[in-house]
This record gives structure tokens, sequence and C-alpha cells, in this order.
């Protein structure tokens, strides 16, 4: 069963700084996304909302994920590693965006199969752009797998 | 005297049968009595008598007393005439016992010639007299003399003893001992003996047998007797003569006797006196050949024996002779020493076989050459030195060590011991032993060599100071490297503790015992730190402090080698703190642009979003806060680039420069646009380096041309050019130029010849290039004048393997 196109697109951000938070938020609203955005500051907490843990209840099943990979505690690289080794999230997209433009760490992002990555830009048309970017690419041209119906994306990690 | 008791049964028993002896004798010699009984032609006893006590003693006359006694008694005798002719005939073989002990040689008077006519002279003669004298005596004094005259019965009696004594003392003096019987009884011996006897028999037979018309016609026919007897003396011994003379008197006698043969002549006395003159005579000149030829075979013998003693004596010393020189021979022959032997000139006069393996020269090769020719220029004068001392005196020996040639040219060192036999007979030259020291000489040559070696690289090392400590650590040697470093000199540090090298904290802490009591525990210990020199100053010392131990495990002292340290540790430092900025440059500028795109990025927001609400001099300030920031952003990238090109360890590729050339063209290609460039470039070689960092120098050195170009279009060429090992490469441009004076200083970072209003930019992007290039193991310079464009150069190692042709576009 393929995805509605006109549903709205949910984003789980995971990402520590308010201020790029705000920053996608505006961007967001400038281009006219119609994604719903939630987002939780690190790792674990993010696999604790992909695991429908109590905390989270209700909480709607993202179609991808933007990911910083400077976090607290289990970074991004530790939470890429493990959805991609999930076999219950390894379809879910993530799109690293991270404010390193180090060829090591993209390397390592691709590696661990990211699905892209984006350096995150340095001023505020930047990220326009890449909103607007988000917008023609992620959310109109690419065709997303669908959510499980009525279910959450069920990891089986941990958790 | 008789002596002991088993002497003196066995003396009366000798005198016993002596006495019978002589009784039987005397009754058969009395059966020829003619003249009177008491007087015969021949008297057998006096021979028996005379050789009795020669072979038995003088103390056997008792037994010729008896024995006489009793014949003359139980013949015709009265006890007293008996008693008379006993005593002259005792006293008869006593004279002769005497005569012939004291001057005719005894026993052994029939052995020697000379002897024996003494014995006949005393014994044979002289020693008669008294018998004949005492006899005849005491006859006429009891008128026993039967009217014949005196004298004739003097005669007969005294004829009768001599011939008694010529005929039969010398078959019993001279009765073959043992070993010659040996002689006598080989078989052709006792044939020719037969044959003599047969003869003997047969003539005496046909002369005296009266059988014969010779013997009755009294034919004096005696010579014939004389090859037989000559034949008995001459082809036997003198005791086979003597018993021809005895059988020859008594076949004579008895014929005479009778009337037959060659003696008997107008009486009867009278015939048989010549008959017994003859015998006399005969018995002494046959006995007396018969000795001598007998001495002469002796003679001959005992010659023979000598001879062939010399003989064997001569064989065993050749043989001796011969195996020592053998010896000798082998000895020197395979020696591996040479002999060789000089004359007084040093001409070779004989060389050992071994030569041609010390020297290569063949056998005798150098007979006839003088030694002198063949050594070294430069040892002949000491050689004829030590030669002419070795000539100076008969057995002196002198040793000399000197080169000589081989026969191959090469020189080979001998040691000589010469000595000088020229005096010696059987040599007549100087022996010299010669041993072959070259492999030794080269040895010790090369322990010099290399003691020397050693000893002058230790002294002479700059950068080490090497010594010696006694074992309680005073200095015992000290080095160029020592004095360099520690700033004594030799004369003021030796024997000094080498504690005065340490800092009053190390001593005070008692380092210096520790290590020395470390090295003996261990062998040797390694230290660095902080030393001391002369002048109180402090260096970092890297030490090695070796305990030196005899084979029996004894310490004789430490070595200590100790290098300066101080400016590579300086150096270490120096590359930590450096290395330690870079990393904090690294971080700090990461950390540093979050924050700045969060300002940057808000600033706009703000203007985005109230752009419109606020007034004109809000928006000034709100573009000065994104320019400062956006400035900001620029510094740390580049700085960020800057502190990468080091920091980064990447492994280095073969880089193709035309790929990193063309993408820095592509990412500068709106530059290149908006300033109307022409960029041309040579062919470009494949380098091994980091393609990022080519890429970045690429686009900051064609972006430097194109920010700094003058008012016409700017003109810019890329070049490469391989020069030996290295590549060089240029980028020129038509730009403003560089004033010299400022060659250096634009590489420095930060440094900016132009305000940031004329050509604005970080002073950071030509630092970047000085760095990828030395990091790439070159250089980097620029030529310019100002205002005449700017030729920037820089070179690079070829890569090993890389093609050396640039590759065509």
């Amino acid at each position: 069963m393929s995805r509605n196109p006109f549903d709205d697109i949910h984003i789980l951000a995971v990402e520590d700084n308010l201020g790029d938070i705000l920053l996608l938020t505006e961007a967001f609203k400038e281009t006219q996304i119609r994604a719903k955005m939630k987002v939780v500051s690190n790792g674990e907490e993010a696999m604790a909302y992909l695991q429908g843990s109590e905390k989270y209840e209700g909480a709607p099943v993202p179609d991808l994920v933007l990911l910083d990979l400077n976090l607290p505690r289990m970074d991004g690289r530790a939470l890429l590693r493990r959805l991609k080794s999930d076999p219950g999230l390894k379809s879910l997209p993530v799109i690293v965006l991270s404010s390193s433009s180090l060829e090591t760490d993209i390397r390592e992002a691709y590696d661990m199969n990211a699905s892209c990555y984006i350096v995150k830009p340095s001023d505020l048309e930047g990220f326009f752009k890449v909103a607007k970017n988000l917008k023609e690419f992620w959310f109109s041209q690419v065709r997303l797998p669908s959510r499980p119906p009525g279910e959450r994306w069920r990891g089986k990690g941990e958790g | 005297m008789p002596q002991g008791n088993r002497a003196v049964p066995e003396y009366f028993l000798k005198v016993l049968g002596l006495a019978f002896l002589y009784y039987f004798a005397a009754k058969w010699g009395l059966l020829m009595a003619i003249v009177q009984p008491n007087a015969t032609p021949v008297w057998p006893p006096t021979g028996i008598a005379l050789a009795a006590l020669l072979i038995g003693g003088w103390r056997l006359w008792p037994g010729v007393f008896l024995g006489a006694f009793a014949a003359n008694l139980s013949t015709s005798g009265t006890v007293w005439t008996s008693l008379g002719i006993a005593l002259g005939n005792s006293l008869e073989a006593l004279a002769g016992f005497f005569l012939v002990m004291r001057f005719a040689g005894g026993r052994q008077a029939l052995e020697k010639s000379a002897d024996l006519f003494k014995f006949a002279l005393l014994g044979g003669l002289a020693a008669p007299l008294v018998s004949a004298t005492l006899g005849v005596g005491c006859l006429a004094l009891a008128g026993m003399t039967a009217g014949s005259p005196l004298g004739d019965i003097w005669m007969t009696w005294w004829l009768g003893d001599v011939a008694g004594a010529l005929l039969f003392a010398p078959p019993i003096l001279l009765w073959p001992r043992q070993p010659q019987w040996r002689v006598h009884l080989r078989p052709r011996r006792v044939l020719e003996g037969a044959a003599l006897a047969a003869l003997m028999v047969l003539a005496c037979g046909f002369l005296y047998g009266g059988e014969s018309r010779l013997s009755r016609e009294n034919a004096n026919t005696v010579f014939l007797f004389f090859p037989l007897l000559l034949w008995a003396a001459v082809r036997f011994d003198p005791f086979t003569s003597s018993l021809t003379v005895l059988y020859l008197g008594l076949a004579s006698i008895r014929g005479t006797l009778l009337g037959w043969g060659p003696f008997h002549g107008t009486s009867l006395n009278q015939s048989l006196l010549l008959l017994q003159t003859f015998m006399g005579m005969t018995s002494v000149t046959v006995l007396a050949l018969a000795r001598g030829v007998a001495e002469r075979h002796q003679a001959e013998e005992g010659l023979q024996l000598k001879v062939s003693q010399r003989t064997q004596d001569l064989a065993r010393v050749n043989q001796a002779l011969e195996k020592s020189e053998k010896y000798f021979r082998a000895l020197i022959e395979n020696a591996l020493d040479v002999v060789t032997i000089l004359d007084g000139e040093g001409t070779i006069v004989y060389e050992s076989p071994s030569i041609q393996r010390t020297l290569g020269y063949g056998a005798a090769e150098l007979n006839g050459v003088n030694a002198f020719t063949l050594v070294h220029p430069e040892d002949l004068a000491r050689v004829q030195v030590a030669f002419g001392e070795a000539l100076g005196k008969p057995g002196n020996i002198r040793t000399v060590k000197y080169r000589f040639r081989h026969k191959d040219g090469s020189w080979r060192v001998l040691e000589s011991i010469g000595t000088n036999l020229l005096s010696d007979e059987a040599i007549r030259g100087v022996v010299v032993n010669s041993r072959d020291m070259t492999l030794e000489e080269q040895a010790h040559q090369a322990l010099e060599e290399r003691e020397e070696r050693i000893r002058l690289l230790v002294e002479n090392v700059q950068d080490y100071a090497i010594f010696l400590l006694d074992p309680e650590g005073r200095i015992a040697s000290w080095n160029v490297g020592a004095q360099r470093i520690k700033g004594y000199g030799a004369e003021e540090v030796m024997g000094r503790h080498f504690s005065c090298f340490y800092t009053p904290e190390d001593v005070q802490a008692g380092k210096p015992g520790k290590l020395l009591h470390q090295a003996v525990q261990e062998g040797r210990v390694e230290d660095e730190g902080w030393r001391v020199r002369k002048d109180g100053t402090r260096y970092w010392a890297d030490t090695i402090l070796t305990a030196l131990k005899d084979p029996r495990g004894r310490l004789r002292g430490f070595a200590k080698i100790t290098r300066d340290m101080t400016q590579r540790k300086q150096i270490e430092e120096l590359a930590r703190s450096n290395q330690e900025l870079e990393q904090f440059a690294y971080l700090a500028s990461h950390d540093l642009q979050e924050p700045l795109r969060m300002v940057a990025s808000y600033v706009q927001l703000l203007a985005h979003k109230y752009g419109n609400r606020l007034d004109e001099e809000a928006d000034t300030y709100i573009q000065q806060a994104v320019d400062g920031a956006k400035r900001m952003q620029a510094l740390i990238h580049d700085l960020l680039a800057y502190s990468r090109v080091s920091n980064q360890k990447r492994s280095f590729d073969r880089v193709d420069f035309e790929e990193a050339l063309a993408e820095a063209l592509r990412n500068l290609e709106a530059g290149v646009r908006e300033a109307g460039a022409q960029i041309t470039h040579d062919p470009m070689p494949t380098v091994v380096g980091d393609y990022a960092q080519f890429l970045q120098l690429f686009q900051n050195l064609i972006g430097n041309s194109l920010k700094f170009r003058g008012n016409k279009p700017p003109l810019i060429h890329v070049g490469a050019v391989q020069k030996g090992q290295e590549w060089l490469f240029s980028v020129k441009d038509n730009g403003i130029g560089i004033d010299p004076q400022y060659a250096d200083k634009i590489f420095e970072i930060f440094r900016r010849l132009h305000t940031r209003s004329e050509y604005p930019g970080t002073g950071i992007g030509l630092a970047i290039c000085r760095k990828v290039v030395s990091h790439h193991g070159g250089r980097i310079w620029v030529e310019s004048k100002e205002g005449e464009g700017a030729s920037f150069y820089w070179t690079l190692p070829v890569a090993k393997g890389a093609s050396l042709e640039p590759k065509s576009l």
C-alpha cells in the first residue's frame, strides 16, 4: 500500500542545537513544506521514540530522520549504526545534517548507509535553500517506503 | 797344605792315584832297562810326574815319591837305594815344576812357542839332571852298578828321563779342553787324522819292524818321518803332534832295542843316546812347529773374528748413520720451515723442498742465486747487517725478520735464524732456518691498524663524550667529544669523580653511585637527564654506562658514552608544541564555526523577518554584523585548511596534476569568467602526494593571479618542467606583481600587502601553499617586480616509476 501523497510527512529530527531547530522550522515555514517535525536531542531518545516507549505514546511514526552527528551521549554515528543494523528500522531513510565538512565524516556516514549527507549551511540563505531542496526532492520527487499501517517502525533494539 | 776335611781325602786320593800311575809307568819303563835295571832308555814317569805336578800342584810330590820308591824296591833295589832314587825322582819333578812355573809359564808352558823352548830346556833337560845324578849316585854307593861305567849309566838315566819328560808330559799337558774337540771331530779332520795315524803306523813298522830289509840293514831313513811329523804339526794341533811324536818315540826305542832301524849302531847305549837326542830334538821341534802353526791359526782366527766383528760394527754404524741421515733429511724436507745454506757471500748452496710451499721456487732452483737479491730493498740493509754479525764468529746465531720475494713476485714476510757453521767441515756455510710469518705479520698489522683506528675514532669523535672510569668512578680517559660537550679539558678532569657532571639534585639523590651499581649488576645502564657543564650551564644528556669486566669477571672500570641531546630535546618539544598548536587550531576553528554560524544566520533571519519594520540604520548594523561573521567564517575556513595540511594524516597517492589542475579551474570558473582571464598550461605530470592539497595549491595560486590582476585582462600560464629529480612548476601572470623585498614575507601566515578593501582575503592562502609544498618535500618561491606580473615557482620530487614524459593533452 503506497503512501498518500497528500498526507503530511512526519520528520524525526535528532538535534541538540536549538538554534538549528529554530532555523529549520523557519526554513520549513518559509518554503511551505507540509511536514510535521518531532525533535529529540540525542540518540537514546531517538531509539525510545522509534521503539514507541511510554514517553512517546501516540507520537506519529516518522517517514524520515534528520540526524545531526555531534550529539551528547549516544551520538549520531552510534544511532545511525543502530538503525541500520536493526531489520525493522533499516529501511527508514536517514538524512545526515552536520556542520562537519570533513571527508572522513562524510565517508563514514555513507559507509553506514545514510541516505544522504548535507553540510549545515553557514547562513540563512543556505538554510532556506536546504529546505527548498528537501521539499523539492525528498518530499516531492522521492517515493518513500510506506509506513506499516497503524504500526510504528518496530525496532527490536534494547530500548 | 790340605785345607778342610773334604780336601784331605781328595788330596790323599790324588797322591795315591799319582803313586799308582807312577808305579805302573815306571814298571813299563823298566822293561826297557838295558844298561842297568834302574836306568832305562825312556822313563815315562818323569813326564807323567812333571805333568801331574804342573796340573795338580807341587803338593802331589809324595805320590811321585811313593810310586818311585815302590817301583824301585820291587825291581832290584834295596830300601836305601830305592829311597834315594825315589828322592831323586821327587826332586826332579819338584825342580821341573818350580823351574817351569818360574820361567816357562807353568801349566800353560806349551801354549806359547817361547815358553815351549824354556819348558824343554828347564823341565825336559835341566830337571832330569837331579834325578840322574842322585839315582846313579845311590846305585854307585850301593855298589849296584854292575861294572858298567858310571858315565854311561848316568847318561842313559838322564837321557831316559829327558825322553820321558819330552815325550810324555806334552800329551798330558796338551790334553785338549772341551771346545777344541768339536774342531777336531769334524769328519774330514777325523779322516785325515786316521790317514796320518795309518801312515805313521806303516812307516814305523816299515822302518823299525824288522820285517823290512831296510830296517834290518839299519838304513838311515829317519828323514822319511819328516813329512809325517810336519803333516801332524802343520795340519793338526799340538796335542795330536805330541801324540804322533810319542808314538814315533816309542816305536823307535822298541825298534832300536831290537836292533832294527836307523839308530842301531855300534853299541846299544850309543844307539839309544843317538835316538834319544833325535827324539828330544824332534819332540821340541815338532811341538814348536805345531805350536807356531797353532798360534798362527789362533792369530788368524782372532784376526778373522776381529775383522768380522769390525765389519759388523761398521755395518751397524753405517746403518745407524744412514738412518739418522734419512731421519734428519726427512725432518728438514718435510718441515714447514725453509732451511737454506748460504756461503759466506750469501749465495744459496742448498734449499729444502719446503721452499716450494712457502716461496714457490722449485727444487734447487735458487742454487747459486745470491739470497740478498731477493730481499725487499727496504729490508736489505738490516738483513745484511744481521748476516754480517752471523759471519763475525763461528757458531753465531742471528734472528731477522724481512720481506722476501715469492716466485710469483709478491713479498712474503720471513723470520730467519742464521747459524754460522762456516768452520764446520761438514757444512761450510751459514745455515738459515726461515719461517713464513706473512699471515702472522698481516694479522699483527691488521690488529695494530684496528687499534689505531679505534683509538683515533674514539679520540676524535666530536658528537659523543666517550671516556673511561676506574672501578670507583674516577675519570681515566677523555676524548674531544667529552671536552666539547662537558667543557673540561683532559688535564683538569682526569682523576676526578664523574659525579661532577651531575646536577646538585642528582648528586644529593646519589644518582651517580646508583648508576655505577646498576651497571655492575646489569652490565650496562642507559640514562637521560640534565647534566652540568664546566661553566654551570645544563644540557640534556643521553648516556650509556657499561661495566668493563675482565674474563674472570672482575670489575676493571666503566665506559661512559654521553650525547648532548639538548637540541634534539628542544626540537622534540617544539614539534610537540607545534602539533598541539595545530590540534588546537583545528579544534578551535571547528568549534568556533558553530556559534558564528548561529550569529550570521540569526542576524540574517532578523533582517529577513523584520527588515522592513526597522529603519535604514538598523539595516546597516545588521549588514555589518553579517559581514563580520562572514569574514570570521572565511578566516576560520582558511585556518582550518592551513592546519589540515599537516594535521590530516593521509597516505600519499599518485596524483594526476592534469586532473587536479582541471578541477581547480572548474572551481574558479566564475572568477575566470568575470576577470576575462586566459589560462594556458604545459602538460602536467603525475606526482605522489595528497590530491586535495594539490587542488588547494592550484586554486590558491591561480586565484591569487586572478585577484591581483592589473588593468589588462589576465594572462596566466601554468608550467611544469622536469629538472633532474625534481619537477619545477610555475604559475606566471601579468598582474600587479610584488615588490621583491616582500618576496619571502608573503608566504607568512596573516601577512597581507594590501588593505582588505583593495584586495579581500584572509592572508592565509600563500601560507597554505608553502605548507603544502614543504609537506611534499619541495620549495616554493616567487620572482616578481612590482607592476610586471609575478611568477610563483615550486618544486616537487619526481615520482618513482612515474612516466618522465608529461602526459599530453
